[in-house]
């Protein structure tokens, strides 16, 4: 569990989530509650880590050490990074999505004013905040397997080159 | 690429049809969009703004502004009350009229009969039109945002997100220019419970010289700088501020009507 295409079944749920998550928000009853509040970023954040980088993810993680011909320099990074994602995206989209429908119900309130709403949502907030870190991590272990990764393989092409340049001419090629 | 040419007309027609819809339709509808009448007014809504105001909308832009804040009032309906200006021949059955109706929060059909009724009575009255909402209740403006609030903004700053409140009136609401900068400078020296990021660097802080600059905010005790200096704004918090305080959606427009409490607050000498 947690290879390459495991990223882009996560992501296809993903992109169905938020896709109901849109569809729902459409509807002139359910936005008079979710309009202007966090709920409309926590779809677009769904849309584009949960979907969108999980599938790239996936692709690179699946694609990148068959196009340079060796294997990924860390590839438990791979599994650790999917169970981070995984986490990270929900702990940074679900309480964001929580805390606007909380949000919208408390600005239909007049009586709640606007520092209230707003101070009631920063729990919220925080626990967001602990996911988008979970995913800095998860970012910071993908770029450490790519820049290793390309790193060797300029390396080996330069090593390549340079073995080309200091071998020794083939004899039909020297003129007598 | 089999079929190449219906892939092409296909996608061609999805996103021309798409075109039409977003960007075509509505420059038809509003592109030529004009200063509005004012209803009941000779006035025009809404002024161009000049000078400093002008500069503000990209200082309001510049600092992301509307990431947190809407200018677009939302209403659910308007609602009218019927007010008698004048008993006519007959007061005591025009009182006695008056005292068996309901004359506030009615529909406009049912404000229309009321009125009718009294009229026959011999009465006279005038019917007051209002907006009702959360966002009016809340006290952010007296009727929803209208196309012609946004005439002179380029880009439109509607905003999406409420984490603070909406301001498409905050120049009606706080037309004071004193509070506007304290509240960029210090937002919670004057709303305690305010969560707003403080705009410090748009102010610079410096040492009073022969005389305190005529532009100095009275900064409270406790959100001031150290004894001898002073917190003087920069063009940038004073064009900001001037954006802010023109921003005044209290006019009744022929799309989102209502009765204003006295006369249109939009004339120039009303402007501070």
């Amino acid at each position: 569990m947690g290879g390459p295409s495991c990223y882009i079944k996560f992501g296809t749920i993903m992109f169905i989530l938020s896709a109901l998550m849109l569809i729902v928000s459409g509807c002139p009853q359910i936005s008079r509650v979710t309009q202007f509040t966090w709920f409309c970023p926590a779809q677009v954040q769904l849309q584009i880590f949960g979907f969108f980088a999980m599938i790239m993810f996936g692709a690179i993680y699946h694609l990148l050490p068959r196009i340079m011909g060796f294997e990924l320099p860390f590839p438990k990074f791979v599994r650790a990074h999917f169970w981070i994602s995984i986490f990270g995206v929900l702990l940074f989209v679900v309480p964001l999505a929580v805390g606007g429908i909380e949000q919208g119900l408390k600005l239909h309130d007049p009586a709640i004013g606007i520092a209230g709403v707003t101070r009631a949502t920063l729990p919220f907030l925080r626990v967001s905040t602990t996911g988008q870190l979970l995913l800095l991590l998860g970012s910071l272990m993908f770029a450490a397997n790519i820049f290793v990764m390309t790193f060797k393989w300029k390396l080996a092409l330069l090593k390549t080159a340079f073995a080309a340049v200091i071998a020794p001419l083939e004899t039909s090629e020297v003129k007598s | 690429v089999k079929n190449g040419a219906a892939v092409f007309l296909a996608a061609f027609i999805a996103l021309g049809a798409s075109w039409c819809g977003f960007v075509l339709a509505p420059v038809l509808q509003l592109g030529g969009a004009k200063q509005a009448a004012v209803l009941n007014s000779s006035d025009i809504y809404p002024l161009q703004p000049v000078g400093d105001a002008t500069l503000g909308l990209q200082v309001y832009r510049a600092e992301g502004c509307a990431a947190c804040h809407t200018e677009q009032v939302q209403q659910d309906g308007v609602l009218c009350d019927v007010v008698l200006t004048s008993p006519g021949k007959n007061p005591a059955a025009v009182s006695s009229l008056v005292s068996s109706l309901t004359l506030q929060n009615l529909t406009k059909d049912a404000a229309d009969a009321v009125a009718n009724q009294i009229t026959l009575a011999g009465g006279k009255s005038e019917t007051h039109v209002f907006a009702t909402g959360t966002d009016i209740s809340r006290g952010w403006g007296v009727r929803h945002g209208v196309a012609a609030d946004f005439l002179y903004d380029y880009p439109v700053q509607l905003g999406s997100l409420r984490a603070g409140p909406d301001l498409s009136d905050i120049g009606v609401r706080a037309p004071a220019v004193n509070w506007q900068l304290l509240h960029l400078y210090a937002p919670r020296s004057v709303t305690k419970n305010s969560t707003m990021p403080s705009f410090k660097f748009l102010f610079e802080v410096r040492k009073i010289g022969d005389a305190p600059s005529p532009d100095a905010l009275n900064v409270p005790k406790e959100f001031a700088p150290d004894d001898g200096y002073e917190v003087v704004p920069t063009p940038g918090a004073k064009q900001l501020a001037a954006y802010l305080l023109g921003l005044r959606a209290n006019v009744p427009l022929y799309e989102a009507p209502f009765t204003p409490p006295e006369v249109p607050t939009n004339s120039p000498a009303d402007k501070k």
